[in-house]
């Protein structure tokens, strides 16, 4: 179907008619392959350890993240903040948009120790989804509140854009130990009865990421008799930390040999029940600096070409000390193992 | 800066009408040249309404009577391509792209089919030559090319089929002919077009969309008397 000029424009004039929808040079948007400081977040403190999930709308997004700038360089603090994307498909530029929102759930977390590695199972029910499973509402996060980082959860309910918690923080004994924990991720429909989780531990020395599965018919937060694996694929002699799991990828930082320097961002795909070998991100993502606890949203098909990754890093030409850099990566990230 | 041309070619027309001493009735001209785009049309960067055209060939008739000395009735059909500059189009990718990946342009070309009509203002013939200006308006059907791009890592990020529409389109012209006989004669035409189609995209939110075609046509042809 063709769109006809209207009979009413002057024959004359009809150069100098402008129009609101000119030619469109992409199909879609496309997240720059080259790390963007996300300004709007980042403050001349320490700024990581970020979650984003999809929000009301797939064209919004909610990020919380750690921060000391509440402190003022002191203990590590939650906020929250909703960030909205878009891209200019005449020209390729993007943008992510960003503004605080105060959020109970955070606040509620928040103590004078460190709080680091919020993961969250569910996020606002999209208007027009009403199918979703809203009964998930679980906030992992890591705490040293006990002396050591340690894996809690705190249950939510979320009603008008408000997260209500519970106000009873699940210390997870199933996990935890005398040494560090944190960072855990869950990896969804890996067991039909279990659930399996990801998470950083030094309990055997140097920082490995390990497995938990939960009891059967159990939730992880819910099941004393936890069984532990180190996943050896993804492992190294290095430090390896903050994993992040999203469907079948799993993105972590790891101080191994390989990289560009400091910690890196590397990836490993699930596949035949098994996790693949680790690759690295690249320099176009890794610097000598230290890149540190990637998140990775998928976005929309119908609206981006690619993936949106958010990490910290320390590099030069941020605000200072850690920022938040997003960066886009490939949807078939996980074929090109 | 256009007002006082337009004041001085109504002046001379005047004067020269009261001076006509011959009167041609009815002419067909038959010509061929060269179509240049200019404004966005033009443009080979990814701004706003940016066409990437290149410049094409035209074929056209124009039909002339002259009711009275100075001003006749005008019409003319003509033809233009113009190609879409795939090498222009695939450096703007490399560059808002900042070189990542490899991008591959595919790409036709622009064909334009045109019926206008109108009216002219001419000079009387002098050492044989005279002079016309004219404004047309009319119909015409554009055909967008189809455009591809291909890019290394992300596929296939750009793609419209070729598609037409037809619209209004409106031209500003001025000829010069040269009279060898009663029967023959040579014209120099030159003439701005502007058109502006509207499109359909197959791809989500994206729809529909409009392009401000603008392009020139310098012709030569040949005169019949009729």
């Amino acid at each position: 179907m063709n769109i006809k000029s209207t009979p009413v424009t002057l024959f004359l004039f009809t150069f100098l008619i402008s129009c609101s929808q000119p030619r469109l040079n992409f199909d879609r948007g496309i997240i720059p392959p080259a790390p963007g400081n996300l300004t709007g977040v980042n403050s001349s403190y320490d700024d990581y350890n970020s979650m984003i999930i999809t929000s009301t709308a797939e064209s919004q997004f909610s990020l919380f993240f750690s921060t000391n700038k509440t402190s003022y360089g002191g203990n590590f603090d939650f906020v929250f903040y909703v960030c909205y994307p878009s891209a200019d498909l005449i020209n390729a530029e993007f943008s992510i948009y960003t503004y605080k929102e105060e959020n109970i759930l955070v606040d509620s977390v928040n103590s004078p120790f460190n709080e680091l590695g919020p993961y969250l199972t569910y996020d606002r029910a999209s208007w027009w989804d009403s199918g979703s499973d809203e009964s998930d509402r679980r906030f992992f996060y890591t705490s040293d509140i006990n002396g050591n980082p340690d894996i809690f959860c705190e249950y939510y309910t979320l009603d008008n854009y408000l997260y209500t918690p519970s106000g009873n923080p699940i210390y997870l004994s199933g996990i935890n130990t005398l040494s560090d924990e944190g960072y855990l991720s869950i990896h969804r429909d890996e067991y039909p009865d279990r659930e399996a989780v990801y998470f950083t531990s030094n309990r055997d020395g140097s920082f490995d990421i390990y497995r938990a599965l939960s009891e059967e018919n159990k939730l992880i937060d819910q099941s004393a008799d936890v069984g532990i694996n180190k996943v050896e694929q993804v492992c190294s002699d290095s430090d390896d930390k903050c994993p992040f799991v999203k469907d079948d990828l799993m993105v972590f930082a790891s101080n191994r040999n390989g990289g560009f320097g400091g910690y890196d961002l590397w990836y490993s795909t699930y596949k035949d029940n098994e996790w693949s070998l680790p690759g690295n991100f690249g320099q176009d993502i890794n610097t000598e600096y230290d890149e540190f606890r990637p998140v990775i949203m998928v976005t929309n098909p119908d609206e981006f070409l690619n993936n949106l990754m958010i990490f910290s890093s320390n590099r030069p030409g941020g605000s200072g000390r850690f920022d938040l850099y997003y960066v886009g990566v490939n949807k078939n990230l996980s074929s090109d193992n | 800066m256009k007002k006082p041309i337009i004041l001085i070619l109504l002046l001379s027309f005047t004067i020269t009408a009261v001076l006509a001493q011959k009167v041609r009735k009815r002419v067909l001209i038959i010509n061929s040249g060269i179509s240049v785009p200019f404004s966005e049309f033009a443009i080979k960067k990814m701004d706003y309404d940016a066409g990437f055209a290149g410049s094409g060939f035209n074929l056209g008739i124009d039909y002339l009577s002259t009711k009275i000395g100075w001003l006749g009735f005008t019409a003319s059909a003509g033809y233009s391509i113009m190609n879409f500059d795939n090498e222009s189009y695939r450096l703007e990718y490399e560059r808002v792209l900042n070189h990542d990946g490899e991008v591959e342009v595919t790409a036709g070309n622009y064909n334009i089919f045109k019926t206008v009509a109108g009216l002219m203002l001419k000079t009387p013939e002098f050492h044989h030559i005279e002079f016309l200006v004219n404004a047309q308006l009319g119909y015409s059907i554009t055909i967008h090319p189809e455009i591809k791009v291909d890019h290394s890592r992300y596929g296939i990020i750009n793609s419209i089929d070729q598609v037409h529409d037809g619209a209004l389109i409106s031209n500003l012209g001025m000829k010069i002919n040269y009279i060898i006989s009663d029967k023959y004669g040579l014209n120099l035409s030159y003439c701005l077009n502007y058109l502006l189609p509207g499109f359909h995209d197959d791809m989500p939110f994206i729809g529909s969309f409009f392009l401000p075609i603008r392009f020139q046509n310098i012709n030569v042809g040949f005169i019949f008397k009729l």
